[in-house]
């Protein structure tokens, strides 16, 4: 059921074609949603109220003879719609949910399901309208600076640059976005013995020296919602699940395989997915702040300009990794509620022509992820090591403000 | 042919009825499309696709191919030559009456094998008979692109003898043209070729050169750069290098001409995808030179096929490019085909591409160097996906109509196909899921669209005549010639149309209307009977009017016209005169001809020309060019307003430099203080005895440099008989309320330096935009008039206006007891005082965006609007009597003066012009709906405009929807939203409460003052719409006693989809003294540039060109 959901969910924000970030809201609210309609069924699985940002008190109690699973369901479905372009979609769901419903259950457990599902959605959806979204769209676009270093619109689309005020989000956790800035940044500089001028080295040369190892991994963790290709006048859009989705079927593979009850399944999916939409509020912000030039155009510019990365460069600015930091925030997150060394096969890009690849841990599945977009030719290694970083730092202050304290986890 | 012999021929077409046409000659339209049952003509360009090879492995595999028109076999009647794609060319003789016989097998002329594009027919062997040049292109072998050379045997056979000519170049070629590029007496051959690197054609990428930011271009040639094939006795050798013709590009078509009339062809080529187009100009030593920029400000994107034709009968030859726009307003949102990205094109133009902007170009030639664009203002600029432009006069009035053959085998740039559907596919490709790509393929929706015929109504505007002149059906064509088949004397026309049968287009002119003609043969001489390519033709007919024409049959697009030049001469029976000028120089001049006949001239007939009687105008201006008079830059600012507002038309932050010109130190000589933009300070300069202006720096202006001065003005504010100065911060790139928008003024000490008073205004964080000074309160000393601009972030909503009452040498605000109809303005551009009603009081009269020109007089200590009504000639042709109130525009400027000298003050009005997409009528206004639609504190201003009868959206999906998420749940595929208007995007409850905006008019013009508060609106000469007019001053500039007119305008404001403004730089209109104007576009001012102010310095004859972000221009006054 819930695991149904979330891929309705994931499908359909891949249709409408959602950016990333954008992706990352629309994933953790209907989550929220259904975690505190399901949590009734446990009394040891708190609400979030007092742990999420500005998160009210729900104020309607469920009545005797409620289905928890039905209403969870419901709820989620009515936060998703209000999220996603094809409302259409979840609401087809939805009907043929109920319908499918009113032949094995009691009218009024029914009705009443279906109530504390809504005034639930109706209470978050209220909560989700002041986390910044509609103003992030009337803020100022972003402005190319002609400096030496700073980022500039990148090839094939030479697309503006994508979510320049993410930052001003409301976190759900974070105090401010800014919270896990990385002290240590990466420096343009185009002096030959620099940090940033080996790290440029070291991508063109990777991508020169790719083998076919490298090569998958890089393809398998494009993860681009919208991938241009131009061929004359017929140029056309490729779309693949964005990197939040892809780890929210992360965590509904090893859930289906560890067979865990909804309600633990709900928390994964739920404190997974509120890590990744902090995490790309962390990382937005920081990429704006730094405004570093990708490799394809310093490259292009100084080195060689017959030079391409391996896959299409995402157009926002370099420092920090997306993939690093939220896959290993997500990594995080899945470790404690999952397992440490829980080894798996991931199977979500099959759908995609990809084959699957199977992980020691999340955290390697985590890892491989950083270093798979300095194969890619579009990040530089420095980045990868520093995002890694700034990701477990982000998992890890998620988990200390959610969970009850059970003795902070050191990240590595 | 005698006149009885044509007579007879003419009984002989009457008399014949012709299958199928049912109606009867008065009811006819021009043309009739003939079936092949009748015609014989069963050609069809079927594009065969299998799984093996699809348009996804050639991505020009739908381009088409041509028609080539002429007789070979010399029996009078012209026969029809059909290229096609993947199929075998064609052959049809012409048995007469437009009846043909495919007579290619017995002529050996198919085409063979790979894909055939251009098609061309030239006597090449100068025997007499014409033969025939194929081009080939495709991805296949170099065997299968080798060009053909069919050399006529004079027996209905043909002989592929390309390879002993040398021609059998293996380029990808769009077409081969032949030229005497070098004068010496026979044709050289130049190839039309493209690259195949159709996955990088729109990208552009930048390296650093010697410290500089070049773009990374592709060097490859071989194959794919255009060819220079010298003649040397009849071998071909290819001279390119040595030419300077080097390219890599997507070229589609080129055009021969003599562009810069010094004699010698010049080249054309278009070029699809990123590469601006060439315009290599022939440097009479072998080599040419690319000058494209000199000539052009822009040109069209996706650059199809071409023309070089006088389209208005002023002896200059103008230019006509298609591109891929849609007239039709769903598909504009369906198909478009890039994304606007301004960064992008920017970036683009820093890196050498120009300023191509993606649709049709009709390049006026002005005479003086300079070509204006003004295909938006001539209707012509949005033809679908458009491939042969023909320029004819096809109902032989003495004007050159147009028909452009449109389509394109399946819509591949579908939005909902190739962002969605596609996707689907691609997945289960990847799965290793067979997919039979062409039925896949075949899920694209494949759409003919109808060819247009546009009339020349006479003017610079062609009339859309597609479906009062032809019958043709809906279809997908590409290749498209002219040439009169049945020797009617009017011109037929023959399409190769793609998935369908050609059209063969009878024109019935001849018998709806029997307009007259004259048709040319030009020849070397009687013994060879060489055409002459590139000989001109003048005729000149009663009442002065006159043609122009260029001897050339390769036009268009892959095709070839027709071996004869043809003139309609309307309703004359004879032509004046004829004066034929052969490119060696000989000319020949013959009178009273009668129309009626085809005259075959010969250039041994015609005589060296003793000297080149150019009668021109004397010039009335020059510039300055010793320099020594005035020396100032602009330098504007960098605010990009589109970043902070994506949904605004145009900038609002960049309307200066303004000025204020007065004798400040009192010597006698008017000075000038220059506004600076917002990080440049602004500037005074004194006038010397000799005439020239220096700078006097002023602290006080560096200290307030971080605002952007909007209008200035001298005045004595403190009473102390000197003038003092006031200038508006405005600029509208700050924030609301923000401090850098208060007003400063500087008090003289009497020597011309200024100090700031601190005290004497009052506190305002208005985005002004003019001042103006008079004494509004009758009490002895000059109050203000502070024009509002746009209200930062908010637009189109204007920031006050205010009144400043001067009280002693302070400055009250009082405009809410005093003028609180004020508020009732638009965004407000220009104020003046004036005497309009003639009681000797000056009223105030304002003009700006998105209002009407208003009014305002005082009386009883109030300043209200006066309602005046205007006599006005709306587009549906009647004359209405509406309230001024009505006629709004985006009036820049306004001008009060006698221009009738009837003794009162009339109003010249400067508006945006009329060349641009976004159109306005009285009763389709264009409209802007705005309000905070989204709850997210920004004012959202959505604007539309009409498109046949409906209100549209000016935006694509994605744009709206980055500005509005609420739009991506209404319309989550691009076909949902591109059916919708203005109204129907909104839901009734986003509606409620918005503003709503209005403009009405867009033409500039002049109010005649008729007394009692009626006006009549005159509109300014055509020449005076073409460009957004920005400034006027009125003089007697040619001492003829009547007041003449100098307008500046241009602006590069727009958003990238709409275009700059770029086609009149300045104008001369000179007056008659009775309100008329006439334009003089040889006056000596120069077409550069976005003039936003002309300083009229009259003490020292000379005028100053104020440009926005570039040099000033001092032109001198010549006539006094």
């Amino acid at each position: 059921m819930l695991h149904d959901l979330n891929s309705l969910l994931i499908n359909t924000v891949m249709d409408d074609l959602f950016n990333p970030t954008v992706s990352s809201r629309i994933y953790t609210y209907p989550n929220i949603a259904f975690y505190e309609c399901i949590r009734n069924e446990d009394k040891s699985y708190p609400s979030l109220t007092g742990k999420l940002t500005a998160f009210p008190k729900l104020t309607v109690l469920p009545k005797p003879k409620t289905d928890y699973l039905i209403a969870a369901a419901i709820s989620f479905s009515y936060v998703g719609q209000s999220l996603v372009g094809s409302e259409h979609k979840i609401e087809a769901w939805r009907n043929q949910f109920v319908d499918s419903l009113r032949l094995t259950v009691d009218t009024s457990i029914l009705s009443n399901s279906i109530a504390f599902g809504k005034t639930t959605a109706d209470q978050i959806i209220a909560w989700v309208k002041k986390d910044n979204y509609g103003e992030t769209r009337a803020m100022m676009r972003y402005v190319i600076s002609d400096k030496d270093g700073k980022w500039q619109p990148t090839p094939v689309d030479f697309m503006p640059a994508l979510e320049p005020n993410w930052g001003y989000m409301r976190p759900l956790t974070l105090k401010k976005a800014s919270q896990f800035s990385p002290e240590k940044k990466l420096v343009f500089s185009m002096e030959k013995n620099s940090p940033f001028y080996k790290n440029v080295l070291e991508v063109y040369n990777t991508v020169k020296n790719l083998d076919s190892t490298k090569k998958a991994i890089a393809l398998y963790w494009d993860d681009n919602p919208n991938i241009s290709v131009e061929q004359g006048h017929f140029n056309y859009f490729i779309h693949k699940i964005s990197p939040a989705g892809h780890w929210l079927m992360i965590t509904r593979q090893a859930c289906l395989e560890k067979n865990i009850s909804l309600v633990k399944a709900s928390r994964a999916y739920t404190l997974t997915s509120i890590a990744l939409y902090d995490a790309f509020i962390s990382c937005w912000y920081e990429k704006y702040k730094t405004d570093l030039v990708r490799p394809i155009t310093v490259i292009k510019r100084y080195i060689d300009e017959k030079w391409e990365p391996y896959i299409q460069t995402p157009p926002f600015p370099e420092f920090t990794s997306g993939h690093a930091v939220i896959s290993n925030a997500a990594a995080t997150v899945l470790t404690r509620l999952l397992g440490e060394n829980y080894s798996f096969t991931d199977n979500t890009e099959i759908p995609f022509g990809i084959q699957p690849r199977t992980f020691a841990s999340f955290y390697k599945a985590a890892e491989e992820s950083a270093w798979s977009r300095v194969y890619a030719g579009i990040h530089y290694p420095e980045t990868a090591r520093i995002s890694i970083k700034q990701g477990k730092q982000i998992g890890q202050y998620v988990l200390n403000t959610i969970l009850p304290s059970q003795g902070t986890k050191t990240s590595k | 042919m005698s006149a009885i012999r044509i007579f007879v021929f003419l009984l002989c077409c009457y008399a014949y009825a012709l299958p199928g046409a049912t109606q009867s000659p008065g009811e006819k339209k021009l043309f009739t499309a003939l079936p092949s049952s009748y015609t014989g003509v069963t050609f069809r360009n079927d594009i065969h696709e299998d799984n093996k090879f699809f348009y996804y492995d050639y991505m020009y595999l739908y381009n088409g191919a041509g028609i080539s028109i002429g007789d070979i076999n010399n029996d009078g009647l012209q026969d029809l030559y059909f290229s096609s794609t993947t199929g075998f060319n064609k052959l049809f003789l012409n048995l007469g009456n437009l009846q043909f016989k495919d007579i290619t097998e017995q002529a050996g002329v198919n085409g063979g094998m790979g894909i055939k594009t251009g098609v061309n027919m030239i006597d090449l062997n100068t025997d007499g008979l014409l033969d025939i040049v194929v081009s080939k292109s495709g991805p296949f072998d170099i065997q299968y692109r080798q060009k053909i050379v069919y050399i006529n045997n004079g027996n209905l056979t043909f002989t592929d003898r390309a390879a002993e000519y040398g021609l059998n170049e293996p380029g990808h070629t769009t077409q081969t043209y032949f030229l005497d590029f070098d004068r010496d007496g026979d044709m050289d051959a130049f190839f039309v070729n493209h690259s195949m690197d159709f996955n990088n054609n729109m990208v552009v990428n930048a390296k650093i050169e010697n410290g500089k930011m070049v773009m990374i271009d592709d060097t490859a040639r071989q194959y794919v750069s255009c060819r220079l094939y010298e003649n040397r006795n009849g071998h071909f050798t290819d001279i390119s290098q040595k030419a300077g013709i080097s390219t890599n590009s997507f070229a589609l078509s080129a055009s021969i001409a003599d562009i810069n009339n010094d004699g010698w062809p010049d080249i054309y080529v278009a070029n699809d995808f990123k590469k601006p187009d060439y315009l290599f100009i022939n440097n009479k030593n072998g080599t040419f030179s690319d000058k494209l920029t000199d000539y052009f400000k822009h040109i069209s994107q996706a650059s199809m096929g071409s023309d070089i034709v006088d389209i208005n009968n002023d002896g200059l030859e103008d230019v006509f490019v298609l591109d891929m726009a849609f007239e039709d307003p769903v598909r504009q949102k369906k198909l478009f085909t890039q994304h606007l990205n301004y960064d992008k094109f920017h970036l683009g133009v820093q890196l050498g591409l120009f300023h191509q902007y993606p649709h049709n170009v009709l390049q006026l030639n002005n005479g003086n160097g300079t070509f204006s664009e003004i295909a938006y203002h001539a209707g012509v600029a949005e033809t679908d996906w458009s491939w042969t432009p023909l320029i004819a006069d096809f109902d032989n009035d003495g004007w050159k109509d147009i028909y452009v053959s449109n389509g394109l085998k399946r819509d591949v740039n579908d939005w909902d196909y190739r962002g969605f559907f596609i996707d689907s596919i691609k997945n289960l490709i990847a799965k290793g899921i067979k997919v039979d790509m062409v039925q896949w393929f075949s899920q694209i929706p494949s759409v003919p669209i109808k060819n247009y015929f546009f009339r020349n109504n006479g003017s610079l505007r062609f009339d859309n005549y597609t479906d009062k002149w032809t019958d043709e059906p809906a279809s997908i064509s590409n290749g498209a010639a002219y040439a009169d088949l049945d020797n009617d004397g009017d011109l037929d026309i023959v399409v190769n149309n793609v998935e369908g049968e050609a059209f063969v287009l009878k024109n019935n002119q001849n018998e709806i209307n029997r307009s007259g003609f004259i048709r040319f043969r030009l020849l070397k001489d009687k013994n060879n009977k060489q055409e002459v390519y590139g000989a001109t033709v003048k005729l000149t007919l009663k009442n002065q009017k006159s043609q122009f024409q260029r001897y050339e049959p390769q036009r268009g697009y892959m095709s070839s016209n027709e071996h004869y030049l043809h003139f309609g001469t309307g309703n004359e029976a004879f032509v004046e005169e004829v004066t034929v000028a052969f490119p060696s120089g000989k000319t020949q001049t013959l009178k009273n001809i009668s129309s009626g006949q085809v005259l075959t001239l010969y250039e041994e007939d015609a005589a060296e020309l003793s000297s080149n009687e150019k009668v021109s105008s004397p010039a009335l201006f020059a510039p300055d060019s010793e320099r020594k008079r005035f020396s100032y830059t602009h330098k504007e600012n960098d605010f990009i307003d589109f970043k902070r507002e994506p949904l605004i038309p145009y900038k609002c932050s960049r309307k200066g430099p303004f000025y204020a010109k007065a004798d400040v130190n009192g010597d006698g000589r008017e000075d000038i203080y220059i506004g600076g933009a917002a990080g440049s300070e602004g500037v005074l300069m004194l006038q010397n005895a000799d005439g020239s202006l220096s700078k006097k720096n002023q602290a006080s202006f560096v200290n307030d440099k971080k605002m952007e001065d909007g209008g200035a003005v001298f005045f004595d504010a403190d009473g102390d008989m000197d003038l003092d100065l006031y200038v508006v911060s405005g600029g509208s790139e700050f924030p609301a309320s923000s401090p850098l928008y208060q007003d400063r003024l500087y008090i003289n000490d009497g020597k011309g330096n200024f100090t700031r008073s601190l005290t004497a205004l009052p506190r305002e964080t208005n985005n002004g935009s003019v001042v103006v000074a008079a004494d509004i309160d009758d009490d002895g000393d000059m109050d203000l008039f502070v024009g509002g601009g746009v209200m930062p972030g908010k637009f189109p909503r204007h920031d006050k206006n205010i009144i400043l009452q001067n009280n002693r040498g302070k400055f009250i605000n009082i405009t809410d007891t005093f003028a609180p109809e004020l508020a009732n303005t638009g965004i407000v551009n220009y104020a003046a005082w004036g005497d309009i009603d003639g009681d000797k009081k000056n009223e105030l009269v304002i003009a700006g965006e998105w209002m009407p020109v208003m009014i305002f007089k005082s009386s009883n200590n109030k300043l209200n609007q006066v309602t005046s009504y205007v006599t006005i000639n709306s587009h549906s042709g009647k004359t209405e009597n509406i309230s001024m109130g009505q006629i709004k525009g985006w009036w820049n400027t306004i001008l009060l003066t006698d221009i009738d000298k009837d003794g009162d003050l009339d109003i010249l009005a400067g508006n945006r012009g009329t060349n641009s997409r976004i159109v306005a009528k009285l009763e389709e206004p264009c409209t802007i709906y705005a309000k905070d639609f989204d709850n997210n504190g920004s004012y959202d201003a959505i604007l539309g405009y009409y498109i046949r009868g409906k209100c549209y959206p000016m935006y694509h999906r994605d744009q709206l929807i980055d500005q509005m998420p609420s739009m991506r749940k209404k319309f989550n595929r691009y076909h949902l939203y591109a059916t919708k208007t203005l109204d129907e995007i909104l839901s009734e409850e986003q509606k409620k409460g918005m503003d709503i905006y209005t403009t009405t008019c867009f033409e500039s013009g002049i109010f005649i003052n008729e007394g009692n508060n009626h006006f009549r609106f005159e509109e300014f000469p055509e020449l005076a719409q073409i460009s957004t007019i920005n400034d006027m001053i009125a003089d007697d500039f040619d001492n003829d006693g009547n007041m003449d007119i100098i307008i500046g305008g241009n602006s590069s404001d727009p958003e990238i989809g709409t275009g700059s403004y770029d086609a009149m730089a300045a104008l001369f209109l000179k007056g008659d003294g009775k309100g008329k104007l006439t334009v003089n576009t040889l006056s000596g001012l120069p077409n550069n540039g976005e003039i936003r102010r002309i300083i009229n310095l009259t003490q020292n004859n000379s005028l100053i060109l104020l440009k926005n972000n570039e040099p000033a221009q001092v032109i001198l006054k010549k006539a006094n």
